[in-house]
């Protein structure tokens, strides 16, 4: 984010106030339509009475919790089956490639063990968790960033080391191109939707607009 | 108390949304010409960082709807009515208050004469 980044919809606002306005918004869930209105309506104040925003309305985010805008996704139920699909092709893509290409290369079997198949489970875990807890988890890495960043990197440690006591565990022998190609399928499948939903024009962004014209204005 | 003392935020804090709703009943209108209104009522300088929080809590609560309009070749502004439901209020609240208030300088009155005969 930049700080010239919503100056169309506030430029009387001094633009540490709005950044700070957007981004204590964005962390409380709030949709952009709703932050750009009440951004537009700080600026029409700040025009009007010649004050500046930190006088008028003191601290940024401050105000922006005092007004208790409503959070919550506008995401419909289409919009997140098709973004939870996307993510588990993907990151099912990525792991079989990875579960064959290593024994393609060491001209050997590719063994799913039980620990391998623990960490994948894990990481979906991971996955479902982050997307949860989305808000609580922003809110998290604004206010304590160094302890955000520590706590994600024992959340990946831990889908990794979930898996040792069963890495001797094999589940699975198959020759490599199975895991390969299954791992390429869901790729191309993955590459597809990303496609579909590019020509399609829809985006899952949440912009925040102008009140004055309806539209993308940052 | 003097003039340019400011009342406690406590004291505004109860009867601020009533007079809002009191002068969006007169027009439509928007948020700074509210605040100079209360101004103009003796409020003093009621800013935005008091103001904008309860304009949208009376939203929220239906008491006010909300449209933006454009200005005359200028940036617009986002001006508040009040709704049926805001009117009611108003009628039924502002009849308690002053009967609150008329109360409360019955029960305060002693005291001024009091602190005036030391």
């Amino acid at each position: 984010m930049t700080n010239t980044e919503h100056e169309h919809l506030a430029p009387h606002v001094h633009p540490d106030w709005r950044e700070n306005f957007v981004l204590e918004l964005r962390v409380e869930g709030v949709s952009g339509a709703a932050i750009g209105d009440a951004l537009s309506e700080v600026d029409t104040h700040c025009r009007d009475s010649g004050d500046d925003a930190e006088t008028a309305f003191g601290p940024a985010a401050q105000y922006a919790r005092s007004l208790d805008l409503p959070s919550g996704s506008t995401w419909t139920r289409a919009e997140l089956t098709d973004t939870w699909i996307r993510l588990i092709l993907l990151v099912t893509g990525f792991w079989l490639v990875l579960v064959g290409i290593i024994p393609l290369i060491a001209g050997r079997n590719a063994e799913i063990s039980g620990g391998l198949l623990a960490s994948f489970a894990a990481t979906l875990v991971l996955m479902v968790l982050v997307f949860v807890l989305g808000a609580r988890l922003m809110r998290a890495v604004v206010d304590r960033p160094l302890l955000s960043l520590l706590g994600f990197g024992a959340a990946i440690a831990v889908t990794a080391l979930i898996g040792i006591p069963l890495r001797h565990v094999v589940v699975l022998s198959v020759v490599p191109a199975v895991p390969l190609s299954a791992g390429m399928v869901c790729l191309a499948a993955w590459g597809a939707f990303v496609v579909a939903g590019r020509r399609s024009g829809k985006t899952l962004a949440d912009p925040v607009t102008s009140p004055h014209a309806p539209g993308d204005v940052s | 108390m003097a003039d340019t003392e400011p009342w406690p935020g406590q004291w505004l804090r109860g009867p601020l949304p009533l007079c809002i709703l009191r002068i969006v009943a007169a027009e439509p209108v928007h948020g700074y010409a509210i605040a100079r209104e209360l101004e103009g009522l003796g409020f003093g300088s009621v800013t935005g960082g008091t103001l904008y929080p309860i304009l949208n809590r009376l939203q929220r609560d239906e008491m006010l709807s909300a449209r933006w309009v454009e200005g005359a070749g200028g940036p617009g502004k986002k001006i508040y009515e009040l709704t049926a439901r805001g009117a009611d209020e108003l009628a039924h609240q502002a009849e308690r208050w002053v009967e609150f208030a008329a109360m409360t300088s019955t029960a305060l009155q002693p005291a001024i004469k009091e602190t005036g005969s030391r």
